[in-house]
């Protein structure tokens, strides 16, 4: 057992070496006769007390032996003063070296108190080297007192620290209570003023710490005001080439540039602001900046603000304002006409709104006649319905859009809302209120909404609305590109309610959706959108835009603009075929390429995968062996199709995420259905008999697996039905099917195919599971970008529930956090069971639930049928499991109710009635905290090994329940004989509590092969820091820290000590440990009740720090469930 | 944390224990049909060494081919199996015990890194591929050493055998010219670079992936450090914000797996607003600065890991302590002067003086 914190445990052989080595460096000082002890820090020089050798303890020259005889002849080195009063040590140099004896090692630390020491001394002059034991007290006046035994001829005895036993300090003098000794800091600082400390510092390798100790005038950090030329000319040029300066310019520069390792150095802004500044006047500038023209791109810039006032932002030229931007802040307070930062920023927003448009719409905008004018119209009316603009991709949305938009008026406020961005999302108002209030603030002036909130969002798109309408009472038009992104992964809970509160407020806004997919029912402020579906441009006007770019052969243009269809990107890619000398015969299959090249596979980072991601996308779904039946032909040549499948599954831009392998079975790939449905009609018109090859082997390789999975079904179904084979589908059809193909018709180019399956699909229950499904998803990816704000509004989409539903854990969930437990735990009790994950999710929420609700027992029987590891996709869930069922045997509270109530009952003899109580019921292996463990009696200290496999598992049972048992056994009848004290009876019931858990703990040590999983994964955390999971299951081997489990590790010892090094590798426990009072109060009681030292660094106390403040197992395994993020961070 | 030797990528030549290892392997396993076996127990289909050459240029061989296939644990485990190994068993035990660059202080005699806990281990963990976070962000007041921490963000590159680039205001002033800087510093010719013929946030896609390609064609991870993507204390942004949101395209890259082991991102001075909202939450992490963390104990540890490395420089823990009052004092004395500097610069400043002072004692 250890006791009081820090194990002072030590290898005995290193110890009786260091030991050994110690008894070496200590000698006798005599006169005539022996006076006193000193120490040898070089071969030939003695440290020894001032008082010794300035008091001239007796006649005859002073010498000194290891007590053996033949002492060897020395002479005072060093005195440093006539005060000897114990504060400054002397220095003696032996005529030669004492036969068998070696200079000390110095314990360079420091020493708390309680640290144990040990003195190696001749007392009353024995001969003999003497040894004595004790610990250290405190340290003040400059002495550290500590209370080993001395007796006179002590003095100057080296003081060791244990276990290296190097000089910690050196004995003085002795006191009524304890004993006093000079500190090695102080030491040395005596011996440093000796002409032999160069001697003594190159020995022990020691510092000029007198030197350093001199105080330091550091140089200024702010660079001087009154530069030399060549820094200021530096200062007015973007960047100067560090080869082109002279030497010294060139190290005059050095230091003030933002990175000396880079080609060209720039200057950091506060030098350079500094450097102008002190330039003194414009004139002065201007003058320095003639004689040395900047010639980097931007020096025109530099220019124009020299050249002095007026400054027109709205005359320069758009491309040149992000310099200016920073620019100005280079001439802060120097040049007071200067726009500042924020006003050329301003502009520089303001003027993008129009001329990015310019950009999108390309500088060879042609025709659209008929929709801009259709556009015009309906922009003209007084209070038109949305407008919806839909098209393939490449056939120029954005582009019209934005010709529309460049064309109105520069009066008319222009919002745009690209959906590519990554910082808009539909499903986040806060995101589009943010966006949309930032533009509408750099073009109208007076536009102020409020920052929007996220708990109350709707206000805010009402606020927003209202201001918008304030300063702008006309027409506003607000664009929402690329929405297809948003309707493929159906994220756009939060958009259309935006948008109605922003109607209301401003009725004057023109609403232009632009999106690959129709928006389907659109209705917003009162009124249904309409659609406008753009086609190819008009053949004339793609026959011009080719002969305005060379395209002279009239013939050529025909071809081009039919096999194109007018599609501009389309026309485009037939450019770059012409010009590349291509053949316009080529251009179908250029075309269909050209496509998947620009649009989807340019997206696959290993270029080496192309190929077969292009006939990949034929399947819903794809797995290793798949692989080699279908697309044999495609892989590249030498790879194994597993190996290819990890290469793919890294490819998200063509592949879902495989974090979720319960959603299509593991090792299953799933294509990205909206990549899938961008290509798939291209692949069926460049090359039918290609996709007829691929679906074909398809089909047969999945008709050959003769399985009864639906999965599988599904799949021969889809293929069949793409290849038209309606009678083949309908043998393949299985009860699941229907949930996996909700959106498979639109792949579907066979009429007679698609509707069979549409009437397939056609039943209630079908609906709701694929609804189910796709809200599921929906929900994980909202929870995993913070946003689970949004999740009640999906739940409420729809009020049933099939039996299997992945929603229900979501509807406790939601009821939970809304304060509701009793409402959480009845939704999954009116659920009931389910099977695989989604029954294991409800599980586990539902002793999430008993938890919460102290029902601990409930909580243990429901985690117990979820613990096997089949049922979780990773080992280290499982065993979450089971530290989240140890959690449940740990009482913290209890522990520290019961320490405090029985502090100071310990010591007392004979025991009393409240220390039987509690040691009759509680054995140590039982609690946590390391005074209660100390002190409750009953259990062997001697070691027990942690088992190493299962089958030690036995043996390790039958090491622990026994004395279990005995303790129990020899509990005497202390029934209440009458009313006893209310205090009795409190730790009756909590040492009573702590004993169960104790044992329900134990059962599961020696029950399951929860310790070995515990230790292994502790000893890897040991060495690299945990990720949360991890550190949840860890930290609970600390629940098993009170018996003395030994570890077989080459070094580590125990739990403790195992546990303490994973705390020193979680960073994040440790700073938490600090701020916590939690975890002060821990450590302080910890230290007034047991006198354990050291505080956190004690490996006792980091465990038990790391068990209180590391995440809990549980906790976590219902975060990850639901798809939320580890921590608690929400938008 | 993964280890910075015993970890996939390029072989850490650039070490001492790593160069150690080295030289101990071929001393005592001087055999190229011995290295030849040792090397195929290691793992079935390596590429074939060239035997004909000395056995330094065999074992350097080697290793560099097992270090790109993250085999050097199996190596050591199978050179462990070979029997008494003499001073090789020491070389293995200081490569294992061999301390990541980024819990480095004393970076150069010029850049020291006191204290940054927080961002040392955050760092640790962007480097193994399967961890989500890929992003580090750090946030703080001014002058409070958030552009300080790029020099440990480049020692954890290093860790990881990767490149490192720093980029900041005053270096570029546009977004295009960001991506040429970027492209230009990874070898790339400007025609690496998607043209821009479509929405801004479509072209920040293409050049996000293309300089994944690249650095991936490359054959060598680049850690991207970003500075100045906030406001300056005047409301104004220090840099032009499409720079910021280029940066934000490229973090979303960083989610794919295909990219992810590629890159790495610190986004230095990134305002305080919350994150793009496409981002998940487990992709980025954040550092906040704070002028006043630096204490006593963070100095004391710093001359402690100075002296470490240095022949005669030992102190006791009183001398330490000593020497950091008087460097917190110098500091305090230049932060509260008549020409007050900030508080960090000034202490950094103290100190590096400080260990100036002690080198020019001999220490």
């Amino acid at each position: 057992m250890i006791l009081g914190g820090t194990p002072a445990i030590y290898p005995l052989a290193r110890f009786t070496d260091r030991l050994a080595a110690a008894g070496r460096g200590v000698v006798r000082v005599l006169f005539d006769q022996p006076v006193a002890s000193g120490w040898l820090v070089t071969p030939t020089l003695v440290v020894v007390n001032d008082f010794v050798v300035g008091a001239r303890r007796g006649p005859g020259p002073v010498r000194c032996d290891t007590g053996a005889g033949d002492p060897v002849e020395a002479s005072v080195a060093h005195l440093a003063g006539p005060a000897n009063d114990g504060r400054r040590p002397a220095l003696l140099r032996l005529e030669r070296p004492l036969p068998g004896t070696a200079p000390l090692s110095l314990d360079l630390g420091t020493a708390t108190p309680g640290t144990p020491v040990v003195i190696v001394h001749h007392p009353s002059g024995m001969p003999e080297t003497q040894l004595s034991l004790g610990r250290m007290v405190r340290l003040d006046d400059g002495f550290l007192h500590y209370d080993a035994d001395t007796l006179t001829g002590s003095s100057g005895g080296p003081v060791l620290g244990t276990p290296d036993l190097g000089v910690l300090a050196m004995h003085v003098s002795g006191g009524p209570t304890t004993n006093s000794a000079l500190p090695l800091s102080a030491v040395l600082d005596g011996l440093r003023e000796a002409p032999h400390w160069p001697e003594i510092a190159r020995l022990h390798g020691l510092a000029d710490v007198a030197a350093a100790r001199e105080p330091v005038v550091p140089p200024s950090t702010t660079p001087p005001t009154a530069a030399n030329d060549a820094l200021v000319a530096a200062a007015l040029r973007w960047s100067v080439d560090p080869t082109e300066l002279g030497d010294a310019d060139r190290e005059a520069v050095r230091p003030l540039v933002v990175d000396a390792a880079a080609r060209r150095w720039s200057l950091a802004l506060d030098h350079r602001q500094r450097l102008l500044h002190g330039a003194g006047s414009l004139a002065a500038l201007r003058a320095l900046r003639h004689s040395r023209p900047g010639t980097e791109p931007g020096s025109d810039v530099v220019d124009r603000i020299l050249a002095g006032p007026p400054y027109d932002l709205d005359a320069l030229p758009l491309d040149a304002l992000p310099r200016w931007l920073q620019a100005v802040r280079w001439f802060d307070g120097t040049l007071p006409d200067l726009p500042s930062p924020a006003q050329v920023h301003r502009t520089l927003k303001r003027r993008r709104v129009r001329e990015d448009l310019a950009a999108v719409a390309g500088p060879g905008f042609r025709g659209r006649t008929a929709e801009l004018a259709l556009l015009d119209g309906w922009f003209a009316e007084p209070q038109p319905a949305p407008m919806v603009l839909t098209g393939i991709g490449g056939i120029g949305k954005s582009a019209l859009v934005a010709r529309f938009a460049e064309l109105l008026p520069p009066t008319v406020p222009l919002l745009w809302l690209d959906f590519d961005r990554v910082d808009l999302a539909p499903d986040d108002a806060v995101s589009l209120l943010t966006e949309l209030g930032t533009q509408a603030g750099v073009q109208l002036d007076g536009f102020a909404a409020p920052a929007p909130d996220p708990a109350s969002w709707p206000a805010s798109a009402s606020a927003c609305g209202a201001a918008l309408a304030a300063v702008a009472p006309g027409p506003v038009l607000l664009v929402l590109d690329g929405f297809e992104i948003a309707q493929h992964a159906a994220r756009h809970e939060e958009i259309w309610p935006v948008l109605e509160g922003l109607l209301a407020s401003a009725p004057a806004l023109r609403l232009l959706v632009s999106g690959r997919a129709p928006v389907v029912n659109l209705r917003l402020g009162g009124q249904t959108a309409v659609t406008l579906r753009l086609t190819g441009l008009d053949p004339q006007v793609a026959a011009a835009w080719l002969a305005e770019r060379g395209v002279t052969d009239a013939s050529v243009r025909r071809q081009v603009v039919e096999v194109s269809r007018g599609i501009p990107l389309v026309l485009k890619m037939a450019m770059r075929l012409l010009d590349a000398g291509g053949s316009v015969d080529d251009l179908p299959s250029v075309m269909v390429e050209g496509y998947l090249y620009h649009r989807i596979l340019d997206r696959v980072v290993d270029a080496e995968l192309q190929p077969v991601v292009r006939d990949a996308l034929q399947l819903r779904a794809v797995h290793a062996e798949m692989l080699a039946a279908v697309l044999h032909d495609r892989m590249p040549p030498g790879v194994e199709p597993s190996a290819l499948l990890a290469r793919l599954s890294r490819e998200l831009a063509v592949v879902e995420s495989l974090d979720e392998p319960e959603k299509v079975g593991p090792g299953v790939l799933r294509l990205r259905p909206e990549v899938r449905s961008a290509v798939l009609r291209l692949l069926a018109d460049a090359d039918p008999s290609r996709v007829a090859e691929v679906d074909g082997r398809a089909a047969a390789w999945l008709a050959e697996q003769a399985s009864d999975d639906s999965a599988d079904a599904t799949e021969l179904v889809y293929h069949r039905l793409r290849l038209g084979d309606v009678t083949g589908a309908g043998t393949a059809w299985r009860e699941g099917c229907a949930a996996r193909l909700t959106t498979a018709a639109e792949d579907l180019f066979d009429p007679a195919a698609r509707q069979w399956l549409l009437d397939k699909l056609s039943e209630t229950s079908v609906r709701l599971a694929a609804w189910e499904q796709d809200a599921a998803d929906r929900i994980r990816t909202a929870n995993k970008r913070g946003l689970a704000r949004i999740v009640p509004g999906t739940l409420a989409e729809h009020r049933g529930r099939t039996a299997e539903s992945p929603l229900v854990v979501h509807d406790a969930w939601v009821r939970w956090q809304a304060r509701d437990p009793a409402g959480a735990a009845v939704v999954l009790d009116e659920a009931g069971p389910a099977t695989g994950p989604v029954g294991r999710d409800r599980t586990l929420v539902r002793a999430g639930l008993a938890v919460d609700a102290g029902d601990l027992t409930t909580a243990d029987r429901l985690l117990a049928g979820i613990a096997d590891e089949a049922l979780w996709p990773d080992p280290l869930s499982a065993l979450a499991v089971q530290a989240a069922r140890t959690r449940l045997t740990v009482d913290l509270e209890a522990e520290l109710a019961l320490a405090e109530m029985s502090e100071g009952l310990w010591t007392r003899e004979p025991a009393g009635e409240l220390v039987a109580a509690i040691r009759t019921r509680v054995a140590p292996g039982d609690v946590l905290l390391p005074s209660l463990g100390a002190h409750v009696a009953g259990l062997t200290t001697l070691p027990l090994h942690l088992p190493e496999r299962r089958d030690e598992l036995a043996e390790f049972a039958s090491a622990v329940h026994p004395r279990r048992r005995r303790l129990r056994d020899h509990r005497p009848d202390d029934a209440p004989t009458g009313a006893l004290p209310m205090h009795v009876e409190r730790v009756r019931e909590l040492a009573d509590r702590l004993g169960e858990r104790g044992e329900q703990r134990w059962q599961l040590a020696t029950t399951t092969l929860l310790l070995i999983g515990l230790r292994d994964r502790a000893l890897a955390a040991a060495s690299a820091p945990p990720d949360p999971l991890t550190l949840a299951v860890v930290a609970s081997l600390a629940a098993f820290r009170g018996l003395p489990l030994t570890i077989d590790s080459r070094s580590v010892r125990n739990i403790d000590d195992l546990l303490g090094r994973v705390y020193l590798r979680a960073r994040a426990i440790q700073a938490e440990a600090d701020r916590s009072d939690l975890a002060w109060s821990i450590t302080a009681g910890e230290q007034q009740r047991s006198g354990a030292r050291g505080g956190t660094s004690s490996p006792a106390i980091r465990t038990v720090l790391l068990y209180v403040l590391s995440p809990d197992p549980l906790t976590l395994l219902i975060r990850r469930a639901l798809g939320l993020p580890d921590d608690e961070r929400e938008r | 944390m993964t280890h910075p030797i015993l970890r996939p990528g390029p072989y850490p030549f650039w070490r001492d224990e790593a160069n150690l290892l080295h030289r101990r392997l071929f001393e005592r396993f001087a055999d190229p049909q011995v290295i030849a076996r040792l090397y195929a127990s290691c793992a079935e289909n390596l590429r074939p060494l060239n035997l004909g050459q000395g056995p330094d240029l065999v074992w350097q061989q080697a290793l560099e081919e097992l270090a790109r296939a993250d085999l050097l644990g199996r190596l050591i485990e199978v050179v462990t199996a070979e029997g008494p190994l003499g001073v090789l068993a020491e070389a293995i035990e200081r490569v294992r015990a061999a301390p990541p660059l980024v819990s480095t202080r004393v970076v150069t005699s010029d850049v020291l890194v006191l204290d940054r806990e927080p961002l040392r281990d955050q760092l640790g963990r962007l480097g193994p591929d399967a961890n989500p976070a890929k992003v580090v962000l750090v946030r703080g007041l001014p002058k409070s050493g958030k552009s300080h921490g790029r020099y440990l963000f480049e020692l954890a590159a290093h860790d990881q055998g990767a490149d490192a680039l720093y980029l900041s205001f005053g270096m570029v002033t546009t977004v295009e010219e960001a991506v040429l800087w970027l492209f230009g510093n990874l070898g790339a010719g400007d025609d690496a670079i998607p043209p821009g013929d479509s929405t801004t946030s479509a072209w920040y896609l293409k050049v996000s992936l293309a300089l994944v390609r690249w650095v991936r064609e490359r054959g060598k991870p680049v850690w991207i450090a970003v500075d100045d993507l906030g406001l300056a204390p005047d409301g104004g942004p220090l840099m032009d914000e499409k720079i910021k949101k280029f940066f934000d395209h490229l973090a979303v890259q960083l989610l794919n797996p295909a990219s992810r082991r590629w890159l790495r991102l610190m986004l230095i001075h990134y305002p305080d607003d919350a994150p793009p909202t496409g981002w998940q939450q487990d992709l980025w992490c954040e550092e906040r600065t704070d002028e006043a963390s630096i204490g006593e104990e963070d100095v004391v540890t710093l001359i402690r890991n100075w002296a470490s490395g240095r022949s005669q420089a030992r102190m006791t823990d009183d001398h330490l302590r000593d020497i950091a009052t008087n460097v917190l004092a110098a500091a305090a004395t230049a932060a509260a002067g008549p020409e007050p500097q900030p508080r960090l610069p000034a202490l950094h400043a103290a100190l590096v003086a400080k260990l100036r002072a002690l080198e020019a004692t001999g220490s």
